[in-house]
C-alpha cells in the first residue's frame, strides 16, 4: 500500500515540480545572501558611489594638471612615498607595551 | 520512504547555510560610547578571554607598580591621537590623489578600472584602520581610567586588551603597505601603457 502511495506521488508532476521549485528557491536564496554579505558587494557599491561623486561634480575631482605619463608617475611616487615612509615600529611600538617597559 | 528521507536531508542541508548567512552580524563599533558600564563590560570580556587569574603575590606586584604604568600608557594614548590624525590625513590625501587621477582618465574616456579598484581597496582598508585605531584608543582609555591598585586583575586584562588592539592596528597598516608594494606599480604601469597606446 505504501509502495503504491509512493509510486503515485513520484508520478505526480505537480509534486515533483513543487519540490524542484522549493529546492531552486532555497539555492537562489542562499546564493543571494552569500553575495549580499560578501566583500564583492561592498566593493561594487563603493565603486558606484565613487563614480557618482565624480559625475556629480567632475571639476571638484579633476586636477589642474593635464593627463600625461609624467603626471601618472608623479602620482605614483607621491602615493608610494606617503605610504611607505610610515613606520609601524615607531608609531605603534610593541616594545613600549611590554611588562618591563611599563615597570610591571 | 528512503527517497523522502534523502529529499528531506537535501532540503535541510539547503536551509543550514541560509541560516548561517542570516546569522552573520555586522561588526560592532566598540568605540561607540564610552561609559563606565561599557568599560566594565569590555574588561569583563577580556578577563574571560585571557583567563586572568592572578596569585596574591602577583596582585600585590601589580597594585604597587600599576600607577606608573598607567602614566606611561596615558602618554602612549596622547601620542596615538597625533599618529591617528597624521595617518588618517595621509590615507585621505592618497585616496583623493588617485581618485582625481581616475577622474582625469574618465574625462579622457580611457579605461581606469584597475585604478578604481585600487582606490576602493584603499578606502576599505582606511575604514578598517579607523575602526581599529579607535578600538586601540578606547583600550588605552579603559586602562588609564581603572583604579588599578584596587583592581589588579582588571588592569592585567585591560593591558592584554591594549596589546591585542595594537596588533589589530598594525595588521591593517601592514596590509595597506603590502597593497602599495604589490599593486601600485602594476596598476600605474598599465595606466601609462593605456595612455601611450591612446596617444599613438
Amino acid at each position: 500500500m505504501e509502495a503504491t502511495h509512493d509510486k503515485k506521488l513520484r508520478n505526480n508532476p505537480f509534486f515533483v515540480i513543487t519540490i524542484a521549485s522549493i529546492l531552486a528557491l532555497l539555492m537562489s536564496l542562499v546564493s543571494f545572501l552569500l553575495y549580499y554579505n560578501s566583500d564583492t558587494r561592498k566593493t561594487v557599491e563603493q565603486l558606484q558611489l565613487n563614480t557618482q561623486q565624480i559625475n556629480a561634480d567632475p571639476d571638484a575631482f579633476t586636477p589642474k594638471e593635464a593627463l600625461s605619463t609624467e603626471y601618472i608617475t608623479q602620482v605614483q611616487e607621491k602615493v608610494s612615498d606617503t605610504i611607505m615612509t610610515h613606520s609601524d615600529e615607531a608609531d605603534f611600538s610593541a616594545a613600549e607595551l611590554t611588562d618591563s617597559a611599563l615597570g610591571l | 520512504m528512503k527517497k523522502y528521507v534523502c529529499l528531506l536531508t537535501v532540503l535541510y542541508m539547503c536551509v543550514i547555510p541560509a541560516g548561517a548567512v542570516f546569522a552573520q552580524e555586522e561588526p560592532q563599533n566598540t568605540a561607540a560610547s564610552y561609559t563606565e558600564d561599557a568599560r566594565a563590560a569590555r574588561i569583563s570580556n577580556l578577563r574571560s578571554t585571557y583567563k586572568i587569574n592572578l596569585s596574591d603575590k602577583e596582585k600585590n606586584i601589580v597594585s604597587s607598580r600599576c600607577q606608573e604604568a598607567q602614566k606611561s600608557l596615558a602618554r602612549i594614548g596622547e601620542s596615538l591621537k597625533t599618529t591617528h590624525t597624521k595617518r588618517s590625513n595621509d590615507y585621505t590625501s592618497v585616496i583623493a590623489l588617485m581618485a582625481s587621477l581616475s577622474a582625469l582618465f574618465q574625462k579622457e574616456q580611457i579605461d581606469s578600472s584597475n585604478l578604481d579598484l585600487l582606490v576602493v581597496s584603499y578606502q576599505q582598508k582606511k575604514v578598517l584602520f579607523e575602526e581599529r585605531i579607535n578600538a586601540y584608543q578606547t583600550a588605552l582609555d579603559d586602562i588609564v581610567s581603572i583604579s588599578c591598585s584596587n583592581e589588579p586583575e582588571n588592569f592585567r586584562a585591560a593591558l592584554e586588551g591594549v596589546r591585542a588592539a595594537r596588533k589589530d592596528v598594525v595588521a591593517v597598516t601592514a596590509d595597506i603597505q603590502e597593497t602599495t608594494r604589490a599593486s601600485l606599480k602594476t596598476t600605474f604601469d598599465s595606466l601609462r601603457l593605456r595612455l601611450e597606446t591612446r596617444d599613438q
